[in-house]
């Protein structure tokens, strides 16, 4: 019954969304205001429609009904709810129908809310939006159907699996069907996968907003900066989002994939961070054409990246053409997605260039000086398309072309993108420095040395501090702090003098990354000593004042301050990083650096979800005091069917303190009287950092994306006032 | 007693021409391997891992290899370890598995076509888009200076008071007017 009510919702949210955008398209025609009414009736009605689909097949997923392949696939009767409720978009198929409904709920929100400050735009908007949700409701219905079932056939030894009811096909039991069922892949039972596939959706289908306005601008040829006016929010939710989602992505990988790390610099979290550098391209670019009416054609062309990078990683991701462990299992949505990612990018490209050669995206203001905040801008944007080129070549581009054109395959690696990334990441943070201070228009250069020395000055004694409190650990003793493995093996680079330069490229890393955060600390002491010195308030009230006044600029402030934290985690996390390899016996001890790591002993033990589980008992000493009891273990998962191999998780155990974690995974035993075990140690110095650095980007996101008044506060006391005078002398 | 002595003596012929061939077939064995035999560098499983850290098996799903646990990955690992024994350097052993398997187990191809090709392609983008950058500005530049000539001057005022004086939005009027009468 859930199956037969899942798949009519679907269906008909198909017909409504193919419905709305022909109706949004032919009202917008003849300008009949019934057809863009019934065009806007219809989308919003494909968020209910699409809702009882999902909630059709999260309570088949929660009553365990096996006859439906989806829920045969992804859990088994030993699945806990949270990941029976998590299973829903645990495969291909789920997850698309999970992408649908996230993306009409974002339609219908921004149909409503724009409806009457936008109405002009409206039909172009319902139509494009509808165009893409029509799309993927056609891709969940024709190609990768959730809800599709097993039928015994007659004639048939194998049973059937498709939506509707073959000529005599009746359902197996659900309980013999039930005990072969395949269960959650065990990469996806964690907490963390509750929560990061929805932020990345979200942070995906999101940048629909941005787009389908874009596109309706060009379409209707209102090429003002309205549609930026009705995006504006849109896009910083959508970015909150998608940061969100790399984020839980990093800490899903950091506990679940056992490697001491948060980035890999793998091909689907590759195809994730490209919208993502775009979209910060284009939440940048923006604020100049608001502000001074310039760069219009390369904000289309930037919104229009945007969401089709996100495209583009959907396919990569789903398709099969990249191998990865977060990719999904290569499906037969390749073709059409990769033509529908090509068709809408040639359109919009298309548009743009039929508008700009009509000369109607004139630009309302020139470039009056290079030290301008608008030039700093266009050059942080140049940076931001320098990095998507390079991660996307390192990701996409040279393999696929060193296949087809030279017949090599190549994989570019961590060493690829750490040779190449990082001169673009300081030039990122420079600007995010320097950009802040300079002024609209011009700055004059004395100007902007002036306000740049407090933060220059505070900079340079951060670096000091490190460097006096660290002294010993750079190039003059030998007692380094994070030394190079001591080894026998001959290497081209002295190891002292390798972790020497390490050391100092930390330091200017240190100092690059501080600098762009005292500059935001400094801008908002500034403003606050503004108003304090010109409404005599106090700081608490001042900082306040200053946010409410101007949150998107100051919210800004508190991103830029949370992707220093970042920053600052990312650096020590990389570049100081220690890591040993020991087989020890029960009761003996390995060491690393200050640390010592004592092994107490392994248990085995069974879960209810039928895994098997090895678990190692280690005390973990600093300094010789114990600072904690970790049990890093392995959990395997027996194979289904007699074809199947058993799967292997590493479950690390982890003491975290803001200095650094202390990240121990248990490699290997001894089977028979488990008294030796094999552990890998990390040392990830301010890696936590990197989650802090989250918290406070959203933060600063939400204080940037608040909705201001409209008309403030005292304005509207003051006409109630005045009404409610007019009333009585009346 | 003759013959049973002169069994005793064939037996111990026997015993001995197979003792013979046994040590020559020991010594012949051993030439080779005494030649082979490894310097002896010891290698613990950190160095292992620093090398296997930048490469990846094929089959694995872009994880390097000191991180990945498949049977293919512990064979590797086992590989270089006893390569590190042989006192192979770094270089050396990452060579051997690219002429082996091929670039695809580095991090960045050791062809140096392929190398030059992944290290400089995306540099000469993002050169190419900085020229594009330059360009736009400059032809921006020009731009306004030939404007300045026709126009006059206009005095910069604060960004959202000399937005509302500039944009000219008697164009939208007439449309949105337009729009209006034609609706139903």
């Amino acid at each position: 019954m859930l199956a037969e009510i899942g798949l009519i919702a679907l269906l008909l949210a198909f017909l409504a969304a193919v419905y709305a955008g022909c109706a949004a398209v032919y009202g917008q025609k003849i300008n009949s205001e019934q057809w863009i009414r019934s065009a806007r009736n219809a989308a919003i009605a494909t968020t209910p429609l699409l809702l009882l689909a999902a909630a059709a097949l999260a309570l088949a997923l929660i009553s365990g009904q096996y006859q439906i392949s989806y829920v045969w696939s992804t859990t088994d009767p030993q699945t806990p709810l949270q990941f029976r409720f998590t299973a829903l978009w645990g495969s291909q198929a789920g997850s698309l129908l999970f992408w649908c409904v996230l993306m009409s709920i974002f339609s219908t929100a921004a149909i409503v809310v724009n409806w009457r400050t936008h109405h002009r735009l409206m039909p172009y908007a319902i139509a494009y939006m509808m165009a893409v949700l029509a799309f993927f409701v056609a891709l969940v219905l024709f190609f990768e159907n959730p809800f599709e079932r097993f039928w015994l056939v007659p004639g048939s030894e194998q049973p059937v699996i498709s939506a509707l009811s073959p000529a005599g096909g009746v359902l197996p039991a659900n309980d013999l069907i039930a005990m072969d069922a395949r269960g959650l892949n065990p990469l996806l039972r964690h907490p963390g996968m509750i929560i990061h596939p929805p932020m990345l959706y979200l942070g995906f289908v999101g940048f629909i907003v941005p787009f389908a306005f874009a596109m309706s601008a060009l379409g209707s040829g209102d090429l003002s900066s309205n549609w930026i006016k009705a995006t504006r929010r849109w896009s910083l939710i959508a970015w909150l989002f998608l940061s969100l989602g790399l984020l839980l992505g990093g800490r899903w990988a950091y506990d679940v994939l056992g490697w001491g790390g948060y980035w890999g610099w793998d091909p689907v979290e590759n195809a994730a961070f490209l919208p993502w550098l775009i979209g910060t391209a284009f939440l940048h670019s923006v604020m100049i054409q608001e502000k001074r009416g310039m760069l219009k054609v390369w904000n289309m062309f930037l919104v229009i990246g945007t969401f089709s990078a996100v495209i583009f990683g959907t396919f990569a991701t789903r398709s099969g053409l990249i191998e990865s462990v977060h990719s999904f299992a290569r499906s037969e949505i390749g073709l059409p997605m990769f033509l529908f990612w090509g068709i809408t990018t040639l359109v919009s490209v298309g548009l743009i260039l039929y508008r700009w050669n009509r000369g109607e995206l004139r630009d309302e203001h020139r470039f009056t000086n290079l030290l301008s905040r608008e030039s700093l801008f266009v050059l942080n944007n140049v940076i931001f398309i320098a990095l998507t080129i390079a991660i996307f070549w390192g990701s996409f581009g040279a393999p696929i072309l060193s296949e087809i054109f030279v017949g090599t395959e190549i994989t570019l690696g961590v060493d690829y993108f750490e040779a190449i990334t990082p001169p673009l990441f300081i030039a990122l943070y420079i600007l995010m420095g320097v950009a802040p201070l300079s002024a609209w228009g011009a700055t004059a250069l004395k100007r902007l040395n002036r306000a740049l020395l407090p933060p220059l000055v505070l900079t340079l004694v951060f670096v000091l501090l490190i460097f006096v409190t660290s002294r010993n650990d750079y190039c003059e003793s030998e007692f380094l702090l994070y030394p190079a493995p001591s080894s026998a093996i001959p290497t081209k680079i002295d190891p002292i003098l390798l972790t020497c330069a390490n050391n100092l490229g930390a330091l200017l890393g240190y100092g690059l990354v501080s600098f762009a955060g005292f500059v935001a600390v400094y801008e908002i002491y500034r403003g606050a000593s503004a108003r304090r010195r010109a409404f005599k308030e106090n700081w608490l009230v001042a900082v306040r004042s200053l946010f409410a006044r101007n949150r998107r600029r100051y919210g800004g402030y508190i991103v830029h301050l949370g992707i220093v934290v970042i920053g600052l985690g990312v650096i020590g996390s990389t570049l100081f990083q220690a890591e040993t390899q020991r087989t020890v016996n029960r009761g003996e001890s390995l060491i690393i650096e200050d640390y010592e790591l004592r092994f107490d002993g392994l248990t085995q033990a069974q879960a209810v979800d039928g895994r098997f589980m090895e678990i190692a008992d280690v005390t973990v000493f600093r300094n010789g005091s114990e600072i904690a009891r970790l049990r890093p273990r392995h959990d395997i998962y027996p194979p289904r069917t007699a074809n199947d191999q058993p799967m292997t998780m590493t479950i690390a155990g982890a003491h975290s303190t803001l200095e650094n974690d202390f990240y121990v995974l248990l490699v290997g035993w001894q089977t028979v009287n488990t008294e030796q075990a094999t552990f890998k140690v990390y040392i990830n110095p301010l890696i936590n950092l990197v989650w802090w650095g989250g918290l406070i980007l959203m933060l600063g996101t939400f204080i940037a994306a608040w909705p201001s008044e409209t008309v403030p506060k005292r304005v509207r006391a003051a006409a109630a006032a005045r009404r409610t005078g007019a009333e009585a002398t009346a | 007693m003759t013959s049973g002595k002169t069994i005793i003596t064939h037996k111990a012929a026997k015993r001995f021409a197979l003792f013979f061939v046994m040590l020559c077939i020991f010594v012949v064995g051993l030439i080779p391997a005494a030649a082979q035999t490894p310097a002896i560098c010891p290698a613990t499983q950190d160095d292992v891992n620093r090398v296997a850290g930048s490469m990846y098996c094929p089959v694995c799903e872009n994880i390097p290899l000191d991180a990945c646990g498949t049977t293919t990955c512990v064979q590797w690992q086992n590989e270089i370890r006893v390569m590190l024994e042989q006192c192979m350097t770094e270089a050396q052993i990452v060579s051997n598995f690219v002429q082996r398997f091929g670039d695809r187990v580095v991090g960045i191809p050791q062809d140096p076509l392929l190398r030059g090709l992944s290290l400089i392609t995306p540099w000469v983008l993002a050169a190419f888009a900085l020229a594009v950058g330059v360009y736009t500005f400059v032809r921006w530049s020009r731009n306004r200076s030939a404007s300045n000539i026709d126009m006059p001057e206009i005095k910069f005022k604060p960004a959202a008071e000399s937005d509302a004086a500039l944009v000219d939005d008697s164009y939208y009027r007439a449309q949105l007017e337009e729009d209006l009468k034609r609706r139903r």
